[in-house]
């Protein structure tokens, strides 16, 4: 166990690096000056100097990326380059939106996909089972911002039942304008649930313990809910990890849309407004985003399946 | 007491297979009294398994009774509410312990679903009642098994499991489908010892499926073989091994190892149980019997009484003249 | 295959691949014309997806838009593909320290989903096509490396490719005679299944505003553009939004049919 979460660990840690490199080389070493990226065409040779100086764009490239590294270790996301906020405190701000808008498409995408999926795994080749296939085929393939794009035509332009764009302020406004968003990545991920419980489902139903409980007497109501989803489910929820950093992508763009301020809405100002360390530092907590699920799920899923708790001892 | 407690008549499954229909079980009758216990024998692939599941109604999707009758205690099951007859009225068990209890369930609590299901009795006597059956099949230290994932036991444990579960209800009759074939050679004995025990206790019927003769003698009164889906012979135990009436039967006793000549190489009927898509017409034995003629390839042996507990289908038996 | 389904997507398939080869010699109006006088109009028999807040024809742009998306749907994978197998087939079948690298950065970068990896490498390189088109390879790098590996390692133990090794035959050889052909088809597999996703990306990168640049139309620029006078008129939304999602849903069909022609095992 302690060896398993050790292997993670480290795996975790080497991906940061990996992207860490990734990122800095991509911004530093393609081509394209990213003083000239930032200030734009029109920035004067003192201008473009200034902040050669100022991001430490003059050293030797090696002495850049341990300044680098060093620097995003300590989270230390340094200043935007426009409003001279700190980003640091411009990324804490924003990440909870980011993250109540991922929690509430998880559990609205839970609570409309696992049913989902029952349903269709249980009529299989009937016509409630190629409905909810075709639903959910249609949900994975209909981008999210377009499906976003859509139920705020309907909902906020048309019927005016929810608001256009805008975090909210307060409990009940914030909850308010979460519901769009969230029901707009729920949908997605109700998407993929509904289709792994579904294969999953069916694939426990024919396991040699669902005969047994058949052969206990058991009603189909009991051997479905009680001996097959318990199991069914263990994918499903070790795929949680995919589910949140599927949800955690496509809020970059459903942010856009609702005009919602999080995580995207900041990395997308940034590129937009050619800021590059914003850019830096939003690439890099996303990054951190991923490592930290995976790691998450990692332990978790050793919690939660007791053969590999006990392999691992 | 006189009507048997089972009687499954002229019993044809058949299962949609690809675009055809194919029939791995073809008119099956047999019976079982009140606390008998009968021998359904064979090579895999004969049909026992899917004879067994026909009982209980438990087929795959794909399946389907086409035709016959089974009655359980005068009434046919057909027509009963399976949901309360399984657990309740029979119980059973297969052939693979590591696979047939679930994994996220603790056994205890899989052991007295049958009582909760059934309402027999509160949550706590069912609680109890379950450890009871757990010490019963031999289990040390019951109370503790019973919070114990199967995942925590070795096949042989789970196979006691697995009957303990399915006697819990006194069900009248238990079907267990070879219940020591996946098991080590000294579990195995364990095993048929622990069900010739209970059914000692409980007076439980039993109808044993098996394709392991040795295991019969020791535990049947009465035997069904069955071939490629047929039932071609069936008698008491004693008739069936002085004297087998088919030809395959005595194929089979040929094949059973016997501790006395181990140096012999073990016999083996030459060939295979064909599969449900390729079975031959005529009787089903013909093309790997050594005593076959023209006629059995071509037309199905009737069942032939030989005496009054003993019956084979075989052409032999009447001269290899169609009566 | 034959599906009416899979056929009909099949169709819809080889439309788009027809509208973006010759879709600008047909083109109905054009997609760079403004008008004052035709903004945000529904659309008509003159406009038949509406028009914009130029009054530019949004059908005319959705066409044309095809283009970029197509090509980036098939350049990614094509690019990845071909970079994926060379690198997955060197480290499979000569093993030692590339191997482990390769093998081991590849899993490592799986654990980032293909859109997300695929906007940060983006976003790292900037704003152009061209960027678009090398984040979006690198970011379905991993997994054509981690399949061309696996069939490799498979192929090279078959008796025939080992009996090759005995009988002295050069290496290359091998990996170009046994190798290469054998592992094609799995990689084609996997090429034809990301193509969806690559429309996907290239359509969510453009609405960021990291793909196409306007006032070259393509499809998420166009959402884009149509969301921010969302309320003068949705059709351009609309409109686009439907190509794009009839798009990937076509090729996703007819993707999972090809794998499930061309690789029997993975039905379910």
């Amino acid at each position: 166990m302690r060896r398993y979460i050790t292997n993670r660990a480290v795996d975790a840690l080497l991906t940061v690096w990996l992207v860490l490199t990734l990122v800095f080389f991509a911004m530093r070493v393609l081509p394209g000056d990213p003083a000239v990226a930032a200030l734009g065409d029109q920035a004067s040779s003192d201008q473009l100097e200034a902040f050669r100086a100022l991001m430490g764009l003059n050293d030797p490239l090696p002495l850049q990326y341990v300044h680098f590294l060093w620097d995003m270790l300590r989270l230390d996301f340094g200043t935007s380059f426009r409003t001279g906020d700190r980003i640091g405190a411009l990324l804490a701000g924003a990440l909870p939106y980011t993250l109540q808008l991922a929690f509430a498409a998880m559990l609205v995408g839970a609570a409309i996909g696992i049913p989902a999926g029952v349903v269709a795994a249980t009529n299989r080749g009937r016509s409630a089972d190629y409905i909810a296939r075709l639903l959910s085929l249609l949900g994975l393939c209909i981008p999210e911002f377009y499906l976003g794009a859509l139920l705020l035509i309907v909902f906020a332009l048309r019927l005016d039942l929810f608001p256009i764009m805008g975090g909210g302020a307060g409990f009940l406004d914030r909850l308010n304008h979460l519901v769009l968003p969230a029901v707009t990545l729920g949908i997605v991920m109700a998407a993929f649930t509904a289709r792994l419980t579904r294969s999953s489902l069916l694939e426990v139903l024919r396991r040699d313990y669902i005969r047994t409980a058949r052969a206990r007497g058991a009603p189909e109501r009991v051997v479905v809910w009680r001996h097959a989803l318990r199991n069914a489910l263990i994918p499903v929820v070790t795929g949680f990890g995919i589910y949140i950093l599927t949800m955690l992508s496509g809020s970059i763009s459903i942010e856009l849309v609702f005009a919602r301020p999080g995580l995207g809405t900041v990395l997308v100002s940034g590129i937009l407004a050619r800021d590059y360390p914003v850019v830096q530092a939003g690439l890099v907590v996303f990054a951190l985003c991923v490592v930290v699920v995976n790691l998450t799920m990692d332990v978790l899923y050793a919690l939660i399946d007791p053969r590999i708790r006990v392999e691992a001892l | 007491m006189n009507n048997p407690l089972l009687q499954v008549e002229g019993l044809t499954t058949a299962f949609r297979a690809g675009g055809a229909l194919i029939r791995p079980v073809q008119d099956v009758s047999f019976s079982v009294a009140q606390g008998g216990a009968l021998g359904i024998v064979g090579e895999s692939g004969s049909g026992k398994s899917v004879t067994a599941l026909s009982i209980l109604r438990l087929l795959p999707d794909t399946a389907r009774i086409e035709t016959g009758r089974i009655l359980f205690d005068g009434t046919d099951l057909a027509t009963a509410g399976m949901t309360s007859v399984r657990g309740r009225d029979i119980g059973m068990v297969f052939q693979e312990p590591m696979t047939s209890l679930n994994p996220v369930l603790r056994v205890g609590d899989q052991v007295a679903e049958s009582l909760t299901l059934h309402n027999i009795c509160p949550p706590a006597e069912a609680r109890a009642r379950a450890i009871d059956m757990l010490r019963r099949v031999g289990l040390s230290d019951p109370e503790r098994r019973a919070q114990d994932y199967p995942h925590q036991m070795s096949g042989g444990m789970r196979q006691r499991v697995m009957i303990a579960g399915a006697l819990v209800c006194r069900p009248r009759l238990l079907i267990a489908d070879e219940p020591t074939t996946a098991l080590d050679v000294t579990i195995q004995a364990q095993i048929l010892d622990i069900l010739r025990r209970m059914r000692a206790e409980l007076g439980t019927a039993i109808v044993l499926i098996t394709h392991d003769l040795g295991v019969i003698a020791e535990f049947v009164e009465s035997v069904v073989v069955m071939y490629a889906g047929r039932v071609v012979e069936r008698a008491d135990v004693a008739s069936l091994f002085r004297n087998p009436g088919h030809p395959y039967t005595t194929g089979l006793l040929r094949a059973v190892p016997r501790l006395h000549d181990v140096q012999r190489r073990l016999y083996q009927i030459p060939g295979n149980v064909p599969p449900p898509t390729r079975f031959p017409p005529g009787c089903r034995f013909a093309p790997r019997c050594a005593e076959a003629r023209p006629i059995c390839t071509e037309h199905v042996p009737p069942e032939i009484a030989l005496s009054p507990s003993q019956s084979a289908a075989c052409w032999k038996h009447t001269g290899f003249a169609r009566p | 295959m034959r599906h009416p389904v899979t056929l009909i997507c099949l169709a819809i398939v080889v439309a788009f691949v027809a509208i973006a080869a010759f879709g600008p010699l047909i083109l109905p109006q054009d997609p760079l014309a403004q008008s004052f006088i035709a903004r945000l109009k529904p659309p008509s028999a003159a406009h038949w997806f509406g028009t914009d807040r130029y009054g530019r024809d949004v059908f005319a742009r959705v066409l044309l838009g095809t283009r970029w998306s197509l090509l980036l749907g098939l350049a990614a994978p094509l690019i990845a593909g071909t970079l994926g197998t060379l690198i997955g087939a060197f480290a499979g079948f000569y093993g030692g320290w590339f191997d482990r690298i390769a093998g081991r950065v590849a899993d490592l970068l799986m654990a980032f989903p293909s859109l997300l990896l695929g906007i940060l490498l983006a976003a790292a390189l900037g704003p152009g096509f061209g960027n678009l088109i090398a984040a979006v390879a690198f970011a379905f790098l991993p997994r054509f490396i981690r399949v061309a590996r696996a069939s490799t390692l498979a192929v090279r133990s078959e008796p025939y490719v080992e009996a090759s090794f005995a009988a002295g035959e050069h290496p290359l050889r091998i990996v170009l005679r046994h190798v290469l052909p054998n592992i094609s088809g799995p990689v084609i597999v996997v090429g034809t299944l990301w193509i969806a996703t690559a429309i996907r990306i290239e359509a969510t990168l453009s609405f960021i505003g990291l793909g196409v640049q306007p006032p070259a139309p393509s499809w998420g620029n166009i959402i884009r553009d149509g969301l921010t006078n969302i309320l003068g008129s949705p059709w351009p939304v609309v409109t686009a939004g439907f190509t794009l999602t009839l798009c990937v849903l076509a090729f996703n069909i007819v993707g999972d049919a090809v794998r499930d022609a061309l690789d029997p095992d993975y039905r379910e």
